[in-house]
């Protein structure tokens, strides 16, 4: 009977291309929740499809499923939570897109989400790990890099973690 | 290459966002990274979003925390619990916390408690009882086995009758006290002076010491030596202007 009762409401939606040209159709209440998408709406650029040329398909599947769950009026906190959990254990990869998608399309708890995760995957992982990681290369001279290290010798102590992943 | 098959060029914004919920080991660790992480890295100063973990964490631990009675002794940042029932040690370096039970300790939690450092132990200092002559104040003697021992002020005999103008008031921050090394200083405010009360721990002696011409319009709070004053956090946590003395100058003029 409720859902007889909120079809009878129309809803907005909204079209979402990806870098692929892949489309999704979402609820504009949804969407809303990127802070981008809703100054495109209150801008008047609702009624066309909205071009998310940095995001690609993969990632904005992930994107969506997130907005989705977090406006879902019928799951509690603790179902957010543990979905919260499940969402990041894919690759640092994966999730690396996902920030850039987040801090882009600006959902600002996305962007909390996905650094955290991935700060708590890397804290114990070598400085050259780290490199591969972000696709880095170091800009520092051995003199520089070995000065650096010598300044805090204690952060360089224990253990480390030196998988890719 | 294949869109999305690499690790995309992450932009400096995203960097400082990961770097923000880093510990302080790893945020040192990563700063030979390279040129853009160690910019980063001073870029962030204080590490908010590592606050936000650890105030998350001292939520789960359900208590009320006192963040003016804090003291912080090689490393571990003591936390006294609003109803003197537990202090919360939190451990720097590993980032974590110690919940410490005082209910076997002290008899009297309802009574107000001020911690103190003295010599590189944790000390509570019942402002209420001190100068009663009996369990003024306690030591913590042993953090891992949680052992305390009991202390009582000994105070002269020509001060007897004195001591209510000794004693820490918490109302009007007229008198208060704080540590320096092996001792515990009792101070009064009266107009432009600070009556400074040194009390040694272990010879359990007394001195007296007079700051004149200190601004005594504003409110006073604590007396710091600078190179144990943890600012930032003081900064956070104070509603009224605090006023730092160093204490260190005066060491000089108090040997005389």
């Amino acid at each position: 009977m409720a859902e007889a009762a909120s079809s009878t409401i129309e809803k907005n939606n909204l079209t979402l291309k990806s870098s692929y040209g892949d489309e999704f159709v979402l609820e504009e209440s949804i969407a809303i929740q990127s802070v981008t998408i809703k100054n495109m709406v209150e801008d008047g650029c609702s009624s066309s499809v909205i071009p998310l040329s940095k995001v690609d398909t993969g990632t904005l599947i992930k994107v969506i499923e997130y907005m989705k769950m977090h406006s879902s009026t019928s799951s509690n906190e603790e179902e957010i939570q543990n979905f919260d959990k499940e969402f990041v254990r894919i690759s640092i990869k994966t999730i690396l897109n996902i920030l850039e998608a987040a801090n882009f399309l600006d959902i600002r708890s996305l962007l909390d989400l996905c650094a955290e995760a991935v700060a708590n995957r890397i804290k114990n992982k070598t400085p050259e790990v780290v490199r591969k990681i972000f696709n880095i290369t170091s800009d520092f001279t051995p003199e520089e890099e070995a000065e650096i290290r010598n300044e805090t010798p204690w952060a360089f102590e224990g253990d480390l973690d030196h998988s890719l992943d | 290459m294949k869109p999305g098959t690499r690790n995309p060029k992450i932009p400096q914004d995203i960097i400082i966002e990961i770097f923000s919920w880093l510990p302080v080991k790893s945020l040192m660790q990563f700063r030979c990274v390279s040129k853009c992480f160690k910019w980063a890295h001073e870029e962030l100063g204080f590490h908010f979003k590592r606050r936000r973990i650890m105030e998350r964490e001292i939520e789960s631990l359900d208590c009320d925390l006192w963040f003016d009675n804090k003291v912080c002794i090689r490393g571990i940042i003591y936390m006294l619990d609003y109803w003197g029932k537990i202090i919360v040690a939190f451990n720097i370096k590993a980032e974590n916390f110690r919940i410490i039970r005082l209910e076997n300790v002290l008899y009297n939690p309802t009574s107000h408690y001020k911690l103190l450092e003295v010599k590189g132990k944790l000390v509570l200092l019942d402002y209420y009882k001190c100068f009663s002559g009996q369990k003024d104040l306690w030591i913590l003697e042993n953090f891992e086995k949680e052992e305390w021992k009991s202390h009582s002020i000994q105070i002269p005999s020509q001060w007897k009758g004195m001591e209510d103008k000794l004693r820490p008031t918490f109302s009007d921050c007229k008198r208060f006290c704080c540590s320096y090394n092996d001792e515990i200083v009792f101070i009064a405010i009266k107009t432009n002076i600070l009556e400074c009360n040194f009390y040694d721990l272990r010879k359990l002696r007394w001195r007296y010491l007079e700051i004149q011409g200190v601004p005594t319009e504003d409110v006073i709070y604590a007396i710091h030596s600078y190179a144990e004053s943890l600012y930032s956090l003081e900064k956070n946590c104070n509603t009224c202007h605090q006023v730092s003395f160093e204490v260190g100058v005066h060491r000089s003029f108090l040997r005389d």
